[in-house]
């Protein structure tokens, strides 16, 4: 078994590495609204960071550590943590633009869920903000 | 007289064909996760239950063309024809399942005003003889799996 922390990004369905979530920063949803100075760290949306638009107004706030600096992410939902057998790899027929992405998926309650390479995340998050 | 088994359907604005024994199953469009930087034609990926639990991405031929937009992530309901391929399996969205010819003749014939990336994945094309009803007995273009491989830089 290994551990995984689920997440809704856009229309994507993910998961993580659980050790990759360093901290939960804001759990999302609520009324209250997020000022992005009180995390020090300006935050990247996951869902645009994948090329789409996020679908929540108050997302939920993840920390990583980045290859040199803290990385804040936000995402549109948390989903929780997953315990699951290691991700079934993808046909070669699934061409992801970014190599080494997509480490396989998951079977969650019926459907499937990607599961992000943490380290090339961070990868991403880097060559967005350059 | 070709006498070897071709199912037909319509995708893509065309009357295709692909051979049978090409199609390993014919499924029902079920739950689709989409894939951050998939191809412009992949509407995401399926499970397909068979012997055993399979990953199977889903193509729509509809946005082949270079400003198509992108295919719609659920199509519920629609048929996936399940092709392995020696790159593993492709999934194709058909807009309508015609039926099975199981015989026809070559037809000289070209599809006419289509974009280059579709026209690239067929192979020929066939008169049916004998068919399903709804097939008739119309041209349709025989769809290639490895050309659609190759076509959509697999």
């Amino acid at each position: 078994m290994q551990r995984y922390f689920g997440v809704d990004a856009g229309p994507f369905r993910l998961a993580l590495p659980l050790a990759s979530v360093r901290q939960i920063l804001d759990v999302g949803a609520g009324d209250a609204v997020l000022d992005p100075r009180a995390l020090g760290v300006m935050p990247h949306s996951l869902a645009e960071l994948l090329g789409e638009a996020p679908t929540s107004t108050r997302p939920a706030v993840l920390l990583f550590d980045g290859t040199d600096d803290p990385v804040v992410l936000t995402c549109c939902r948390l989903r929780g943590v997953i315990d699951s057998a290691p991700p079934r790899p993808l046909p070669e027929t699934v061409v992801c633009a970014w190599p080494g992405l997509l480490q396989g998926t998951l079977d969650v309650d019926g459907g499937l869920v990607l599961v992000l390479d943490a380290r090339v995340l961070m990868g991403l998050v880097e060559a967005r903000a350059s | 007289m070709m006498m070897r088994g071709v199912l037909v359907f319509s995708a893509g604005g065309l009357r295709l064909g692909v051979a049978i024994a090409d199609v390993s199953r014919l499924v029902v469009e079920g739950d689709i996760a989409p894939v951050p930087f998939g191809h412009p034609g992949l509407a995401g990926i399926m499970k397909v239950d068979d012997v055993d639990v399979a990953i199977v991405p889903v193509f729509d031929l509809n946005c082949l063309a270079p400003e198509a937009q992108r295919p719609p992530r659920q199509k519920p309901g629609a048929t996936v024809a399940v092709i392995p391929t020696a790159r593993g399996p492709v999934g194709l969205r058909l807009d309508r399942l015609l039926g099975t010819a199981s015989d026809y003749d070559a037809a000289d014939t070209e599809p006419t005003a289509i974009p280059d990336a579709l026209r690239r994945t067929l192979a020929g094309a066939g008169r049916p003889r004998t068919a399903s009803v709804a097939v008739g007995a119309e041209v349709f273009f025989f769809f290639s799996p490895e050309a659609f491989i190759a076509a959509v830089g697999l």
